[in-house]
């Protein structure tokens, strides 16, 4: 149902206000009166919206001005009028230049100048009204509008990054294949005259005897020939495809594990180890011998860094992942030397190595790729001369 | 002194047959006879009967894997306990090779000569 529309008189006289309620009575108007501005306000204040207003501009107390100012504070959408004699035409004309007030009656009125008026300023209303409406609604068009093309914008970029990642997968498994060519091919090659040369060394540091000199040469080639033969292993298990053997198991055990292996070089180095494992881990479906293959890599990799001793953090907590799923979460922080910023998004491409003549630069390869077959993730961040940190994320079975 | 062990090795990396015969035999526990092809070493197995066979996979002619089923067929032959020797596979890849080397002992190239005769010593359960 429509509002009925509300025209307020405001008038110290009493008789005026009569006189105005009659002229309207046949109109479809509701006619509130008051005898001062205070009352005015009071009448706003009870039956708001008031359409129109007009008021006498004398008044004890509070002048028609006054009232219509505080009106325009307060309901600025309702048409201020103001009645007034001749003689306060300046203050009146004043009011209206400063906008607040939108016409001046002069008294004595013409009753049906007075009816034009009101249906004008009515009109007036309602046009200012529809004309809001109308801008509020081109506003939100616009906003709306706006926030389509940002999830466009964004669409637009989260599918750019997609085909990225795809891109990238892509050139990954390629470069994948390509070494998995190349290490098949050369493995026979290589490690049969790597057999030969190890056999030969042995053979020659039996019957060099005590030539300590002669001794070390034979020990210095042997060991370069075994060197070798791990950079080919290293080839070979990297582009391995074996299906994984997943088992319920408790990491906490691997990782123990893994340390027992490595526990003389972390004592020769100097390096000691903190294990901080939560209580109550859930156990993960992994495939024992290849997370533990990452963990070496890892251990390796901190001990590696830190050539002066340090000290390892290894913590074990229960965490989520960005889709809120459960996971099982290994953190390894050493307090090595760090890893330059331009060289961190490249440390688990293959073959990249920060590391001397000797490695294969897939370690961390590696790694990473166990870790996405288990379905989990690492990440790494590092500090120069403050030390590295690697996340596992493992799902939680 | 007890007769040495008589060890056959079947492999076409001449040389390193070579360096393993004298790295064996500088053990007087030892002796070493090489055949450089599977057709060859098949016949020496009939005929000088080793107590133990070193036996290359991969290899031109003949496949160790062959040599070692010529070798179980012949009665002669098949009590002959064999140590397979490759290039081509790490140890980790031993277990999947079962079906194809039926469970034998299996050595990845390069090895050292202390794990070499370990290996040896455990298949013929040897005392030092």
């Amino acid at each position: 149902m429509e509002e009925p529309v509300r025209i307020l008189f405001v008038d110290d006289e009493p008789s005026l206000l009569n006189i105005m309620e009659r002229l309207f009575l046949f109109e479809d108007y509701e006619i509130l009166t008051a005898t001062s501005g205070e009352e005015g306000l009071r009448k706003f204040e009870e039956s708001s919206p008031i359409h129109i207003v007009i008021s006498d501009y004398r008044m004890p107390e509070m002048s028609g001005v006054e009232f219509l100012e505080e009106v325009y504070k307060k309901w600025p959408d309702t048409v201020r009028m103001i009645l007034s004699g001749y003689a306060d035409l300046d203050a009146v004309i004043l009011a209206i230049n400063r906008g607040h007030i939108y016409k001046f009656i002069s008294k004595p009125w013409n009753n049906d100048e007075m009816k034009v008026t009101v249906a004008t300023a009515l009109e007036r209303y309602f046009l200012r009204k529809r004309n809001q409406e109308l801008t509020e609604s081109l506003l939100q068009k616009n906003e709306e509008l706006r926030q389509f093309n940002e999830k466009l914008e964004q669409l637009v970029a989260d599918r750019t990054a997609e085909l990225m990642q795809t891109q990238e997968q892509l050139v990954q498994s390629e470069k994948l294949a390509a070494i998995g060519i190349l290490a098949a091919g050369i493995a026979h090659e290589i490690k049969n005259p790597l057999a030969i040369i190890t056999m030969g060394m042995e053979y020659m540091k039996s019957v060099i005897g005590d030539n300590a000199m002669l001794q070390e040469v034979a020990d210095k080639l042997k060991h370069a020939a075994l060197r070798a033969d791990t950079i080919v292993k290293g080839l070979l298990s990297y582009t391995r495809q074996n299906p994984l053997t997943f088992k319920e198991s408790d990491i906490t055990t691997l990782i123990d594990e893994t340390l027992t292996f490595t526990e003389h070089e972390l004592q020769c180095k100097n390096i000691e180890v903190i294990r901080k494992y939560a209580d109550g881990l859930p156990r993960v479906q992994v495939d024992a011998n290849q997370i533990k293959q990452v963990f070496v890599n890892l251990l390796v990799n901190g001990i590696d860094a830190m050539p002066e001793g340090g000290r390892f953090t290894i913590r074990v907590e229960c965490s989520e992942n960005d889709t809120g799923k459960k996971v099982v979460q290994v953190v390894y922080t050493d307090t090595g030397h760090g890893i330059p910023a331009e060289k961190i998004g490249k440390i688990f491409d293959p073959f990249f190595t920060t590391k001397d003549i000797g490695n294969t630069g897939l370690g961390l390869s590696v790694s990473k790729g166990i870790i996405d077959k288990h379905g989990g993730t690492i990440q790494v961040e590092s500090r120069i001369d403050v030390g590295t940190s690697f996340f596992i994320r493992l799902p939680v079975a | 002194m007890a007769e040495p062990v008589q060890i056959l090795m079947i492999d076409d990396e001449e040389p390193f047959s070579f360096f393993v015969k004298l790295n064996l035999e500088t053990d007087s526990r030892f002796k070493v006879t090489t055949a450089p092809r599977g057709d060859e070493g098949l016949k020496l197995a009939k005929s000088i009967k080793p107590d133990l066979i070193l036996l290359d996979i991969m290899m031109p002619g003949m496949f160790g894997t062959e040599v070692a089923g010529k070798l179980l067929e012949d009665p002669r032959t098949k009590y002959i306990p064999i140590i397979f020797l490759t290039a081509a596979l790490k140890k980790e890849e031993a277990d999947e090779m079962d079906g194809r080397i039926g469970g034998r002992e299996f050595i990845a190239k390069p090895i050292t000569k202390e794990e070499l005769i370990s290996r040896i010593e455990a298949t013929l359960e040897l005392k030092k």
